[in-house]
């Protein structure tokens, strides 16, 4: 017998189409392309004419005809940020030197992104030679270096906005390796899209392995509380490893980092690989630090649990969905992913948040005293996702057993 | 028990929804002002 739909079922419905329709119809009309070269022309150099050279990437020729007449390669390459795809222009002199960096697009979180203009950090590549490889220093976890020393030709990263100023170094990196393969005659090897492994994956996976053993061992369980602690402690405040919207977002859309971040892979692939084989969502069970916070909280304060009414957790489990909805919908009508950055991740372990959350996180933490995992269950964007796909995973599974059985 | 005959909801139940809603609201001002829509 077929079972009647619910309420829930019909809202959540209506908000994935609508969601959709939006979303594709939000893509066509973003298809027409910007004129690129008006950014050379706003640019210092004083640049009147450009002639494009190349399409992928997009590579321009561009002249300046004033007291000094000079010529220039102008390149726009892209790599992926904390939570958007970051654009940048770099324009080169004729003997190789890098004249001009500009971040022409991105969507990375403002109080993060702050920092970075703040530090003048496009400033920082400013005749660094596109015939060797732009390296970046002091930014844990991804290759600093190139054969083992640090090399001049480097610039240093911005404390506190570590993963955008190595994407900014990175798509630097990509755009003047290919003007310099094609238009100076020398191969760069990037120092970007190496596979590293350190001591912050090495501190990651661990916290994966004990999620997947947690299910064989149920001995882990009784260490529970102190499994919480470093998942606070080590992946929350050291290692700052956990998922956010943005990163969800950016894989759906296809714009993955390379493989030097190699965290990104395991917190995305890791998370969805065990929800795919196991069934359960371990990320938020045993991995995500927000969610350990609350817990640790909980454990350790030894407060009475307060529970609310069934019924009215139920009415209230909408609220996660329904504020993805409307972050998704402004991002769709905006083109920038800036409204994704609603959670408070960033403020707890980065100390880096718009005034508003400084009033939410305290209140969030004190009723965390009382409640279980408060902010998972009534706000939480990534859990409502992770629970959902693990919802689909099993019903598919069960079908799928159920056909396999009636043949 | 707190919970009142007619409709099973406390006083706990009201204080708890109330902060849920509150919360809701600072996470929809969070929002638009992260897409700059708002200012702050």
């Amino acid at each position: 017998m077929k079972r009647k739909w619910t309420f829930k079922e019909y809202y959540l419905l209506f908000l994935a189409v609508t969601l959709l329709i939006y979303g594709a119809y939000s893509m066509i009309s973003s298809k027409e392309t910007e004129d690129y070269s008006e950014f050379i022309y706003q640019s210092e150099l004083s640049i009147d004419q450009v002639e494009k050279v190349n399409n992928s990437p997009l590579v321009f020729k561009a002249y300046s005809s004033g007291q000094s007449s000079n010529r220039y390669y102008a390149v726009f390459s892209e790599a992926v940020g904390y939570q958007s795809t970051i654009e940048v222009m770099t324009i080169i002199d004729e003997i190789g030197h890098i004249n001009v960096v500009d971040v022409i697009a991105e969507s990375e979180t403002p109080a993060f992104f702050e920092k970075i203009k703040a530090s003048k950090f496009e400033k920082r590549f400013t005749d660094l030679s596109v015939k060797e490889p732009i390296s970046i220093n002091n930014a844990k976890g991804y290759f600093e270096n190139v054969d083992g020393a640090y090399s001049k030709n480097s610039v240093d990263s911005i404390g506190g906005a570590t993963i955008s100023s190595v994407a900014i170094a990175k798509a630097v990196n990509d755009g003047t390796s290919f003007v310099a393969e094609n238009y100076f005659d020398e191969t760069v090897i990037s120092p970007f899209n190496v596979f590293s492994f350190g001591l912050q994956e090495a501190g990651l996976l661990f916290i994966f392995v004990i999620a997947v053993l947690s299910l064989r061992i149920k001995a882990i369980n009784k260490f529970r509380k102190w499994i919480l602690l470093y998942s606070v402690t080590v992946t929350g405040f050291y290692l700052n490893q956990f998922i956010n919207f943005g990163m969800i977002f950016s894989f759906m859309n296809g714009s993955w980092p390379g493989m030097n971040n190699f965290s990104w892979y395991l917190l995305i692939f890791g998370t969805l690989g065990l929800v795919f084989l196991t069934g359960r969502n371990l990320y938020c069970q045993w991995i995500c630090p927000f969610g350990a916070v609350q817990e640790v909280i909980l454990r350790f304060g030894g407060l009475k649990q307060i529970k609310l009414n069934p019924k009215l957790v139920s009415v209230f489990r909408l609220v996660p969905p329904t504020l993805a909805y409307i972050a998704l919908m402004i991002v769709f009508r905006n083109h920038e992913i800036y409204a994704l950055a609603y959670d408070p991740f960033g403020a707890i372990f980065n100390m880096t948040a718009l005034p508003i959350m400084w009033i939410s996180l305290p209140l969030l933490i004190f009723i965390s005293l009382f409640q279980y995992r408060f902010y998972c269950t009534y706000f939480c964007p990534i859990g409502f996702s992770i629970n959902l796909t693990t919802k689909l995973r099993n019903k598919g599974v069960e079908r799928w057993k159920k056909q396999k059985k009636a043949a | 028990m707190e919970e009142t005959k007619k409709g099973g909801l406390g006083k706990k139940d009201f204080i708890l929804s109330a902060i849920i809603v509150l919360m809701a609201i600072f996470q929809c001002t969070l929002i638009l002002q992260s897409a700059g829509i708002l200012d702050y």
